[in-house]
C-alpha cells in the first residue's frame, strides 16, 4: 500500500515516482517493461515483479547477477500529462495536498512511460512557479525535466481546463494517451464535451479526478466561512445543515463527469488524497490493458 | 394567576436567561474561516437566527433557559394561593387587649399606632382588626381603610392575660386564605410581662411578615400571690405578696392588710363576695389594674403559686426568646434576653 503520506515524506519526487510505479507493478504481478517492442535497447538489473523470461540468464552465469533484457519499442506512445495547477488544488484536510497527489501520480506515470522508452509532455494547467509546457520527450534527462517542472509547479490562480484540453488537439502531431489530473470545477457538460472532442480526435484520455476526504464529504464542524480558493467569493454555512445537499451536488457532478467520460471512450478515475496512491495508477494501467491500450 | 411572590425582587433575575441566549448567538456567530475549492456546490445558510435551530443546540439552550428560571423562581419564593392574585396587600392587626393595656394612656396610644397603620393601606388594601387577650376576638375582617378605622372603636382590653402567639397564628392562617401578593401581620402591644398561663409559642414558618409596635406602659403589670391570712393582736390580716413585673423584671413585695372589706394598703385593694375574700392590685394613680378574674385570690387558699407559669414561649423566628424560669422555691424569676434585640415578650 502506497500511502501519500508515507510517499510525501519520500521528499523528491524522483524517488516517489519509483516508488510509486515499483509498488504498483509489484502489487500488479508483471513487470513494467513486458512485451514492449522486439528490439534489444539494453540491461538493467532485475527488480521484484520483473518477467522471469526477460531474464538474462548469460549475464547471471557470467555475473551471479540477475539482469533483465529491455527492448525499446517498435512504435514510441507520446503520453501527455495534464496537471491541473489551479489555486482549487491546493485545498487539503490531511497534510497531503490535491495538487501533491497529483504531482506525485503524474511523476510516477511519466517514470514509468520514459521508462518504457515512451515519449512524455508535461502540461500544467493555470498555477505559477517557472514552469511551462514541456513538450514530449523520451529519456532520463526529460524525465528529469519533467519531475523538475512538476516539483517546481505552485497551485496558484485559476484557468480553463476545457481551453487547454482543446488546445492539445491542434498542438500534438501524434495521437497517444492523455493523462489530466484535476478536481474538475469545472462544468461537468463543458468538460466531458471537452475530452469527448480529444476522444474523437484519437487520444486515450483518463481522467484522474481528485477530490481531498473532507471535500468530498463536507464534515465540518460548526458555522463556517467558506472562502473559494479561485476567488469566487465567500459564503457562510453551517455543513451539517448544507451537508447533505453539498454532497447530492457534488455526487451529481462526479456522475455526469463518469457516465460522460465513458460515453466518449475516456476512463474516470476517482482519486481521494487519502487512499494508496497505487490504486488508482494500478486502475488506470488495467483499464488502458482493456481498451486495447499498450498501457 | 394561582400562586404568588413572597419574595418578587428575585424575578428580577429571570433577566439571566438572556445570558444563555446571547452566550448561544455568539458561539454560533463565531464560524471559522476555510479556504475551499470550490463554492459552486455550497448554499448560503438562509440567516442567522434560523441557523440557531439545530436540534441539539436547541435543547442545550432549553435546558439552559430553564435552569435559570427555576433557580430565579424559587428564590421568588412562590406560593399557592388557589386564585388569581388582586393587587394590594392584606393586613392583620392585632391588638393587645390583656388587663396591662386597660390603663387609658396605654390604649390610646395603641389606637392611634393602629390608626397610622391602617391610614398607611392604599386603596385597594385590605385590613383585618382582631384584639386579643386569651382568646383572639375579630374586630372586622377584609375590611377597607375606612371600615378597618371604624372597626377600631371595638377594641375594648379585657382583664386576662395576652396571648399573641396563638393570635398571631391564627392572623397567619387567615392571611394564608387570602389571595395577596403582600401579606403582613402588625401586632401592637405594650409587650408587658405577666403571669400566665403562657402557651407554647408558634414554630411554624410564617407566609407573612410581622410587624411589632410597642406602646408604652409606665405602670407595669401587677398581680397577687401567695396569700394566707394571719391572725395576731390586731385580728385578722391578709397576707400576700404583690408581684409586679415591668422593663426591670419582677418585683415581690410582701403586704398585710386588714381583711375588712374595702381595705387597702400598698396597692391591694381587700375586698369580699359572699365567703369569698378577694385581693385585688390597684396601680398607685388609682387605676384598678387586674380584675377580679386577674388577681383574685381565694382568701382560705393558704398559697398560690406561680405554677402556671409555662417554661417558654417562642414566637417564631420573629419574636426573640424569653426563658421562664421557676425557682424551687416556688417565687417567680423571669430571665429577659439582651435588651439590644428589640424585642420584649408578649404578656
Amino acid at each position: 500500500m502506497l500511502d501519500p503520506h508515507l510517499l510525501a515524506r519520500l521528499g523528491s519526487l524522483d524517488v516517489i515516482a519509483r516508488t510509486i510505479v515499483d509498488g504498483t507493478m509489484v502489487g500488479m504481478h508483471a513487470s513494467r517493461s513486458r512485451g514492449i517492442g522486439t528490439e534489444f535497447s539494453q540491461y538493467r538489473q532485475y527488480i521484484a515483479g520483473d518477467d522471469l523470461r526477460a531474464l538474462d540468464w548469460r549475464v547471471y552465469g557470467r555475473t551471479d547477477r540477475y539482469y533483465v533484457r529491455l527492448f525499446s519499442a517498435e512504435t514510441n506512445l507520446e503520453a501527455t500529462l495534464i496537471v491541473d495547477a489551479s489555486a482549487s488544488m491546493r485545498f487539503t484536510s490531511i497534510e497531503i495536498s490535491k495538487f501533491h497527489v497529483a504531482r506525485m501520480l503524474a511523476a510516477a506515470l511519466a517514470y514509468l512511460l520514459v521508462g518504457q522508452s515512451d515519449r512524455v509532455s508535461l502540461v500544467p494547467v493555470a498555477g505559477s512557479g517557472r514552469t511551462e509546457r514541456i513538450s514530449a520527450g523520451s529519456g532520463d534527462r526529460h524525465l528529469r525535466a519533467i519531475l523538475l517542472g512538476l516539483e517546481r509547479l505552485v497551485a496558484d490562480g485559476d484557468a480553463s481546463l476545457v481551453a487547454a484540453l482543446d488546445g492539445l488537439i491542434e498542438r500534438l502531431r501524434r495521437r497517444g494517451p492523455v493523462f489530466v489530473f484535476s478536481d474538475a470545477y469545472e462544468p461537468a457538460k463543458a468538460l466531458v464535451d471537452a475530452i469527448g472532442r480529444l476522444a474523437r480526435a484519437g487520444f486515450d484520455v483518463t481522467l484522474l479526478h481528485i477530490l481531498d476526504p473532507v471535500e468530498r464529504s463536507l464534515e465540518i464542524g460548526g458555522d463556517t466561512e467558506f472562502v473559494g480558493l479561485e476567488g469566487d467569493g465567500r459564503l457562510t454555512a453551517d455543513p451539517r445543515r448544507v451537508g447533505r445537499a453539498y454532497r447530492e451536488r457534488l455526487d451529481a457532478h462526479i456522475a455526469e463527469l463518469s457516465t460522460g467520460c465513458a460515453r466518449c471512450g475516456a476512463l474516470f478515475i476517482p482519486v481521494t488524497t487519502s487512499e494508496p496512491l497505487d490504486r488508482p495508477l494500478a486502475a488506470a494501467l488495467r483499464a488502458r490493458r482493456l481498451l486495447g491500450g499498450r498501457l | 394567576m394561582p400562586f404568588a411572590f413572597l419574595a418578587p425582587l428575585a424575578l428580577a433575575a429571570l433577566g439571566l436567561i438572556a445570558a444563555p441566549v446571547v452566550i448561544h448567538m455568539l458561539r454560533r456567530a463565531r464560524s471559522r474561516r476555510l479556504d475551499f475549492p470550490s463554492l459552486r456546490f455550497l448554499r448560503e445558510t438562509p440567516s442567522l437566527v434560523r441557523r440557531l435551530t439545530p436540534p441539539n443546540r436547541r435543547w442545550l439552550l432549553a435546558l439552559r433557559i430553564a435552569v435559570i428560571a427555576l433557580i430565579a423562581l424559587a428564590a421568588a419564593h412562590p406560593v399557592w394561593t388557589g386564585g388569581a392574585v388582586p393587587p394590594g396587600s392584606a393586613t392583620v392587626l392585632l391588638l393587645d387587649a390583656s388587663a396591662s393595656m386597660r390603663r387609658t394612656e396605654t390604649r390610646d396610644a395603641a389606637l392611634v399606632a393602629a390608626r397610622e397603620v391602617i391610614g398607611r393601606l392604599g386603596d385597594r388594601d385590605l385590613a383585618c382588626v382582631a384584639q386579643f387577650d386569651r382568646d383572639v376576638v375579630w374586630l372586622g375582617r377584609d375590611l377597607a381603610r375606612e371600615d378597618a378605622l371604624a372597626a377600631l372603636a371595638s377594641y375594648a382590653p379585657g382583664g386576662a392575660a395576652g396571648q399573641p402567639a396563638a393570635a398571631v397564628a391564627l392572623a397567619d392562617r387567615h392571611l394564608a386564605s387570602t389571595p395577596r401578593s403582600e401579606r403582613r401581620i402588625v401586632l401592637i402591644s405594650d409587650f408587658q410581662r405577666s403571669n400566665g398561663p403562657w402557651t407554647p409559642g408558634v414554630e411554624a414558618e410564617s407566609t407573612a411578615s410581622l410587624e411589632t409596635i410597642r406602646v408604652e406602659n409606665a405602670f407595669g403589670n401587677a398581680f397577687v400571690a401567695d396569700t394566707q391570712v394571719d391572725v395576731d393582736e390586731n385580728g385578722e390580716r391578709l397576707a400576700c405578696a404583690l408581684v409586679r413585673s415591668g422593663d426591670a423584671g419582677r418585683e415581690v413585695a410582701r403586704i398585710a392588710v386588714p381583711l375588712v372589706d374595702g381595705a387597702a394598703g400598698d396597692g391591694i385593694l381587700v375586698g369580699r363576695s359572699g365567703e369569698t375574700w378577694t385581693a385585688r392590685v390597684t396601680a398607685p394613680d388609682g387605676f384598678d389594674l387586674d380584675d377580679v378574674r386577674y388577681g383574685v385570690v381565694a382568701v382560705r387558699a393558704v398559697r398560690s403559686s406561680c405554677a402556671t407559669l409555662a417554661p417558654a414561649v417562642r414566637f417564631s423566628r420573629l419574636l426573640p426568646k424569653s426563658i421562664l424560669a421557676r425557682s424551687s422555691s416556688g417565687s417567680c424569676r423571669v430571665s429577659t434576653p439582651p435588651r439590644s434585640q428589640g424585642h420584649r415578650s408578649p404578656s
